[in-house]
């Protein structure tokens, strides 16, 4: 089982159940590889209506708004979140609109993030936190089996409206099983992985592998570390990751995105704030022009990055 | 048969990049390269037709495929592959790769991987090149998914309001992705859409490169005098499709081809894929004496095949 095949199982499973006539829609979703996998074997039947449309984005974020307003689901199933540039204007005007008023109507965007390198200047858009922070939009990023399960079961078909980001690095990855230790906040906002008692790792965007890899890294040098996933794009509640920060003296934060507004700023600007007994180091990305070229746009943090905190 | 010259150096084109796009498949099968690349096997006969009738201040946009034009204004395979390769002495240093390859010193003045994302821009090369009284036609390349986005008839309308002459040409290989246009959408009547903005609009089919020429080049002038948009629609197949065959599709499953490796292309002695007047390379005997043309497809292997080595 690898990551894609967990999300198109978790498709499989919500969608056929729901209860309200539903929309799936977007380009490719029935036909030819289903969106590199996230859509096979969803088929329409009961509620459940899955249709190809044609490449005509701005309107399918403007019908997927419309459809919530007429009191249906919608799901709008992407590949590549840069061509969601093209609904910007329904996202951040229309959304005002909706939010405004109480609806029974869902309408999430089911993005692929391109944080996979080798697209070139254009198609990469590892931008998520910044769709997200000019619509006022609630955004989700799944990267294990378990923030996979509860970000579709809490939000997929949930009134109102939001975009789940899955990430393109990831597809074809065997799946990362952590049932025996994940600890959810919120809703499905944010996750615990790991608790340990040297560091405290906080992941944001799509680097929670990289999290638990730095941490597995850092068992080996006989250092525990708890590793937080945020998922949530918008106004996280980081007591929990500060909580525990406290109790660790150590703050790593790892921000893959390529997002000038990044929530992992805030935290680092909170745990400065609160706490002058945490030693931090983050790691976020700068956007350079020497990264606009085709790359492998490799995102890696190691333990001999992070040495310096622990003296 | 009487051939001139010029019709022969046209054939010799069409050749040429589909050589170069043989080549550039088996280095795809080597895995030679990281990136994307979507090969435009079929499209041989327009790219050719439209370098051919370009002025010296004529401009060209074009899409994430775009391997046929870059090859047509620039002789250099070499060149192009290195691009491929994200190197420096690639046809952008290595800084475009193939979705994004542009050539300005060639007349290739953007390349856009984004869906439509070329038409606006294509507005605004065209009025930059009216402000400051260039007499060229603006040439946008586009096809039968991108036109289905709202640019595509913004940028018409705006071509049209500014009297900017603007090529508009839609190259309809019926698919996106993996879906055909009836599997998509509504049948757009594209004469009417065209005609109903005041740009004029002209068909091509059957991939004869010496028609295409004459066609677009009388259509290139008509641009000019009416200071106008004009929509040439060519209708074209992306050659290089395969059958999967796995548990799921035991008798094999049709694959069309969208990028990356064409695996049942390979290189031969005459380069032809299909034989019929979907393959611009096929429809080259309807004009040529195939004693001519086989002997210009041997030779111009053997120099591409030393341009690699």
């Amino acid at each position: 089982m690898n990551y894609v095949n967990w999300v198109n199982a978790e498709l499989k499973r919500i969608l056929p159940a729901v209860d309200r006539p539903t929309v799936l829609y977007g380009q490719n979703v029935a036909a030819g590889s289903c969106l590199s996998g996230v859509t096979p074997g969803l088929t329409s039947g009961g509620q459940l209506h899955v249709f190809n449309t044609p490449n005509v984005e701005n309107t399918l974020v403007g019908a997927g708004f419309g459809t919530l307003l007429g009191g249906g689901n919608a799901i709008f199933a992407m590949k590549q979140l840069d061509f969601l540039l093209l609904g910007i204007d329904q996202l951040v005007n229309t959304h005002n609109m909706v939010r405004i008023n109480e609806v029974e109507g869902s309408f999430t965007i089911l993005a692929v993030i391109v944080d996979s390198g080798w697209e070139g200047p254009q198609s990469r858009f590892n931008n998520f936190g910044d769709i997200c922070s000019i619509a006022n939009l609630p955004g989700y990023t799944v990267t294990v089996k378990q923030d996979i399960s509860a970000v579709l079961d809490r939000h997929l078909v949930a009134p109102g409206a939001r975009i789940i980001g899955i990430s393109q690095r990831l597809f074809r990855q065997p799946l990362i099983d952590l049932s025996d230790s994940a600890v959810e906040y919120g809703n499905a906002d944010m996750f615990r992985y790991r608790e340990g008692v040297d560091v405290t790792i906080a992941c944001f965007n799509l680097s929670t592998p990289g999290g638990l890899d730095l941490a597995d890294e850092l068992a080996e040098k006989d250092r525990t570390a708890s590793v937080f996933s945020v998922n949530s794009q918008l106004e996280s509640d980081f007591d929990p990751i500060l909580a525990d920060a406290r109790k660790t003296g150590r703050l790593i934060i790892l921000d893959d995105s390529r997002s000038a507004n990044r929530q992992s700023n805030q935290l680092e600007i909170r745990a400065l704030r609160d706490s002058t007994d945490i030693h931090i180091q983050a790691f976020p990305r700068v956007f350079r022009n020497e990264d606009i070229p085709p790359n492998a746009d490799v995102y890696c943090v190691t333990a001999e990055d992070v040495a310096p905190l622990f003296g | 048969m009487v051939v001139n010259s010029e019709a022969y150096e046209l054939a010799e084109e069409v050749l040429r990049l589909r050589i170069s796009q043989v080549l550039i498949n088996e280095l795809n099968k080597d895995k030679r390269f990281k990136i994307p690349i979507h090969l435009a096997m079929g499209h041989e006969a327009i790219a050719v037709a439209v370098s051919s009738v370009m002025g010296d201040a004529d401009r060209l946009l074009l899409t994430h495929r775009n391997v046929h034009y870059n090859l047509a204004r620039q002789k250099s395979l070499r060149a192009e592959i290195d691009e491929y390769l994200l190197s420096e002495n690639g046809l952008g240093q290595g800084r475009y790769g193939a979705m994004n390859l542009m050539n300005p010193s060639a007349g290739i003045v953007y390349t856009s991987s984004i869906l439509a994302n070329n038409l606006p821009v294509a507005a605004g090369i065209g009025l930059a090149g009216k402000i400051h009284g260039k007499d060229g036609v603006t040439i946008v390349v586009t096809g039968d998914g991108a036109m289905e986005e709202g640019a595509f008839y913004e940028t018409l309308v705006f071509f049209k309001t500014f009297e900017i002459p603007a090529l508009v040409i839609i190259e309809n290989n019926e698919w996106s992705l993996a879906t055909r246009i009836s599997e998509r959408r509504a049948r757009v009547d594209l004469k009417q859409v065209s005609e109903g903005i005041g740009a004029s609009f002209t068909s091509l089919s059957g991939n004869d490169v010496i028609e295409y020429r004459d066609k677009i080049n009388a259509v290139r002038e008509d641009a000019l005098r009416l200071k106008s948009p004009c929509v040439i629609e060519v209708a074209l197949t992306t050659l290089g499709d395969w059958r999967l065959i796995n548990d799921q599709n035991p008798d094999g499953k049709f694959i069309n081809y969208h990028a990356g490796v064409a695996p049942d292309v390979a290189p031969s002695e005459w380069p032809v894929i299909r034989e019929s007047h979907e393959d611009p390379v096929h429809v080259l005997a309807n004009r040529f004496a195939m004693s001519d043309l086989v002997p210009i497809a041997e030779r111009l292997s053997a120099r591409l095949k030393e341009d690699l080595v």
